[in-house]
């Protein structure tokens, strides 16, 4: 379904970030993207959601080579995906419930059904009592939360999360990582940028491990069975 | 709206109205189109009272005969010319009508012979060239005043006003493309980061554009409709303090003074149209 050949990304002709880099992830998979700062984690999700292009190689999605893409496929191409930043990345003059239904904005005016499942997604992630709350009044966590509710309101089909718990603490990071997990047993193929050896110790989803620009691929010993 | 419907949520993420000019950009299309409207009113305006004015003095037309020709003559000689198609009245001057002509011009106009004077009331269909060659035919001394020369020179005075009227106008456009520029720039690179994320989530090209163009037709159109009554409100009082100007004011003036202005809405549009096509494509 996602598919990476010989991805070399370059930032001008002489900083190299990734180098030949192969994996590929199944439908309804779950994954850690794991590695030390600055390995090109973020980068790998840039390419991903096609903020950048590589500079050699290809990245297949859904079916589709990204380079092939004209704008508007892209756009069509982003709407099947999820996006999770580290800081959250709410619109900070927009309330919770607007943050989260934008995705579904796109379509047009929303249809009850659609601020039903607004609502719905918002009590999934626990904030439906802050529902017309601003960003600059949440905590950490809730923000954190709020985002993943924009992520996945409209069902995304492959849902990518860089360090979705860099910013808020133990407790409410495993919760975030039960959001995630529920939504992979829904058949959402999630990819989670970590370095939270916690978190990669009581999720063991299979791990790719970025190191020197290169990809290596590890399964641990509990790899968790989706039982979707 | 003419460009789609949005949700509030879209609508909100990516608002030209926190931008403090774009606020200001109804008033700028109100005054704009206020000084549109009333120079695209005084155009057609003055128009037709050159128009009206050119119709009348095309339509007369005088001969100024010698003082050795006689009435019987000049009698026989105007049944031959008023047969001419076009032409359709005549009336010849008695000596005392010609020196109350004459009066303002000679102080002592009641001492010397006055020459006979013969006005035609002529319409276009009159072939200047045969009657002219009738006329000296029939009157060899005969001098043949039909204000042409006169009317070249104000119809010189009238286009050149009018140019510059259009010129004033094409500033005024002119004005309104480099502000709307203006203004979708600041506005969005302000807005960089709502519309990078509208964008990742699958926001295209043409949704951002309509979504701006929306904003922008919204206050072209609330600055139209205000300047229009302005315009409509000026013109009235024209009318109330210039009554001689009642009879040009037709629904000519009215269309052009309304309609016109409309050029500023499709120009904004327009401008805002290229400005977005190329800004969302730079991020």
């Amino acid at each position: 379904m996602i598919q990476l050949d010989n991805v070399t990304l370059e930032y001008g002709k002489s900083t190299r970030v990734l180098n030949n880099v192969s994996f590929q992830l199944e439908s309804g998979s779950f994954h850690f993207l794991t590695g030390p700062s600055g390995a090109g984690k973020t980068s790998i999700f840039k390419l991903m959601y096609m903020d950048l292009l590589p500079s050699e190689g290809n990245i297949t999605l859904f079916g589709r080579n990204t380079k092939t893409l004209d704008r508007d496929e892209i756009s069509m191409m982003r709407r099947k995906m999820g996006l999770v930043f580290q800081d959250s990345n709410l619109l900070p003059h927009l309330s919770v419930r607007e943050n989260v239904a934008l995705p579904l904005s796109l379509h047009g005016p929303l249809k009850d059904e659609q601020t039903k499942c607004v609502n719905e997604i918002l009590d999934w992630v626990g904030l439906s009592h802050r529902l017309n709350a601003c960003p600059s009044t949440l905590s950490g966590g809730e923000k954190q939360r709020a985002a993943i509710a924009r992520a996945v309101v409209s069902r995304p089909r492959f849902l990518i999360a860089d360090e979705p718990t860099g910013n808020v603490d133990d407790e409410m990071a495993r919760r975030i990582m039960y959001l995630f997990a529920e939504l992979n047993k829904h058949g959402t193929t999630v990819l989670i940028a970590t370095h939270d050896a916690s978190i990669l110790k009581a999720f063991p989803y299979p791990r790719l491990y970025l190191r020197g620009g290169n990809v290596i691929k590890k399964v641990p010993e509990q790899t968790v069975k989706r039982t979707a | 709206m003419i460009f789609g419907t949005f949700d509030a949520s879209a609508r909100k993420a990516l608002s030209l109205n926190k931008d403090r000019v774009f606020r200001a950009f109804t008033i700028l299309i109100v005054i704009l189109g206020w000084v549109c409207g009333i120079g695209t009113a005084g155009l057609v305006t003055l128009e037709n009272v050159y128009g009206a004015w050119q119709l009348k003095q095309r339509s007369q037309l005088t001969l100024y005969l010698s003082t050795d020709v006689t009435n019987k003559e000049i009698e026989e000689h105007v049944v031959v010319l008023s047969s001419y198609e076009g032409v359709e009245s005549s009336k010849v001057l008695t000596d005392v009508e010609t020196r109350a002509l004459l009066e303002p011009y000679f102080e002592n106009a009641q001492n010397f012979p006055v020459p006979k004077v013969v006005e035609f009331d002529v319409t276009q269909r009159l072939n200047r060239l045969q009657f002219d060659g009738k006329v000296l035919e029939l009157f060899p001394t005969a001098e043949i005043d039909d204000a042409r020369s006169v009317l070249e020179s104000v119809a010189r005075a009238v286009r050149a006003t009018q140019g510059v009227t259009l010129a004033l106008s094409g500033i005024v456009f002119a004005i309104v493309a480099f502000v709307v520029s203006l203004v979708v720039r600041a506005g969005v690179r302000g807005q960089s980061k709502s519309l990078k994320m509208l964008q990742y989530m699958g926001a295209s090209d043409s949704f951002l554009i309509r979504l701006i163009l929306n904003q922008v037709f919204l206050r072209a159109s609330l600055g139209w409709a205000f300047s229009t009554v302005i315009v409509a409100v000026t013109l009235l009082m024209m009318m109330i303090g210039l009554p001689e100007l009642v009879a040009y004011m037709r629904p000519s003036v009215w269309i052009a003074a309304a309609l016109v202005p409309v050029g500023l809405v499709i120009v904004a549009l327009g401008m805002t149209y290229h400005t977005m096509k190329h800004m969302v494509k730079s991020f």
